[in-house]
């Protein structure tokens, strides 16, 4: 749920290749291993992230639909993005889209 | 030597293959420990959730450098999540006892304050003002003007060279020797820009400058700035733990067990060090 007593996230490097993946492929819910192999943001860096635009609403996530112990395996957490969150990533990616230096 | 060759490799192979059966729960048991560090209400979650990332990883290498870096992922991940919660009923304990305390204190100290008041007023032969005021951050990042006495000369000149400092008047060397010039901040009390007891207040340009620099500062704006406070305490001025990131520590905790008893607890120590001195 998204907090009003914080700052908005800072956007770095990392926190953009976060967003970069979500604006790859706007209709797929990602799991965080699915945006660690994309982005290759090691676990120490890429939860926090998750963790910061799901508190300011840029993302929303959820449970995998499954049984774990029908499935065998733990249950994934699901990410997608917010359209609020989609409003922001492409206000900071667009410098780099346009190929433009920001 | 070929059959003790022999015994050898199967009971290597024996060995290795216990540990590696061992290696998943082991993998299991460092995630496990380490969402347990998350508040509780999170702990299950990025339980389970890395669970299932360690499930999707293939080599065991890979595995073992994603579990131990979920020491650092929760130990960003508690200090993003825990906005600290102080208790609304403490908090207005706290504001009806610093009210109370501070009519209290302000009657008594009042010859002194117009005895002070009458010095600076004849010090400048009538001319200047009294009392000074100086922006700080308050509550929830607020700004507020902080009464002081005035301690420097009307027309400072010459820069601050320490406790030497040629700005400063002869009235003013002795009520900051005695901290008598802060005693104007018994009304910001009254008024509810400050408390007896909170974090040192922070002027607002060094504050910007701290938020830039350190993530939570801004969590010491949860309870109104201090007159005195823990911080200042054990991490007092000039002392091997004076720097801001070790004095947020000390206000954190603070803040975390903010409560009347913890507020008279530290007025306490600071009458006793007031009048007794650092023991």
């Amino acid at each position: 749920m998204p907090n009003r007593n914080l700052k908005e996230p800072r956007l770095t490097l990392q926190s953009m290749k976060v967003l970069g993946a979500f604006l790859g492929n706007l209709n797929r819910e990602f799991s965080g291993a699915d945006i660690h192999k994309l982005t290759r943001i090691p676990s120490g860096t890429l939860y926090p992230i998750l963790m910061r635009f799901e508190q300011f609403g840029w993302l929303d996530s959820d449970w995998e639909d499954i049984d774990p112990s029908e499935a065998n395996r733990p249950r994934r957490r699901y990410y997608r993005i917010t359209p609020s969150g989609l409003e922001k990533a492409n206000n900071a990616l667009l410098p780099f889209r346009q190929g433009v230096p920001a | 030597m070929t059959l003790s060759g022999l015994v050898l490799a199967i009971f290597v192979a024996l060995i290795t293959d216990e540990i590696f059966s061992w290696v998943p729960s082991l993998f299991r048991w460092i995630i496990r420990r380490n969402s347990k560090t998350l508040p509780p209400e999170l702990a299950d979650r990025y339980q389970e959730e890395w669970y299932a990332h360690l499930n999707e990883i293939p080599g065991r290498l890979g595995k073992l450098l994603f579990a131990i870096d979920t020491v650092r992922a929760a130990h960003k991940l508690a200090h993003q999540c825990t906005l600290p919660r102080v208790s609304r009923l403490q908090f207005l304990g706290v504001r009806f006892f610093d009210v109370a305390m501070c009519v209290m204190l302000l009657v008594m100290q009042l010859p002194l304050l117009i005895a002070v008041a009458i010095s600076l007023f004849i010090e400048n032969g009538g001319h200047g003002p009294i009392l000074c005021r100086l922006p700080y951050v308050g509550l929830y990042g607020r700004r507020f003007n902080a009464l002081k006495f005035r301690t420097f000369r009307l027309k400072p000149t010459g820069v601050d060279i320490g406790s030497a400092d040629p700005r400063v008047s002869l009235i003013g060397k002795y009520l900051r020797r005695f901290g008598i010039d802060e005693l104007p901040q018994l009304i910001n009390v009254i008024k509810g820009d400050m408390s007896l007891v909170g974090p040192q207040a922070q002027r607002p340009g060094y504050f910007d400058y701290l938020q830039t620099e350190i993530p939570n500062i801004g969590k010491r704006n949860f309870v109104r700035p201090g007159l005195t406070g823990f911080a200042q305490l054990y991490a007092p001025y000039e002392g091997p733990l004076d720097n801001p990131k070790e004095k947020l520590k000390y206000d954190l905790y603070f803040i975390e067990h903010f409560s009347v008893k913890l507020v008279l607890g530290i007025l306490y120590r600071t009458v006793v060090l007031v009048s007794f001195g650092r023991r």
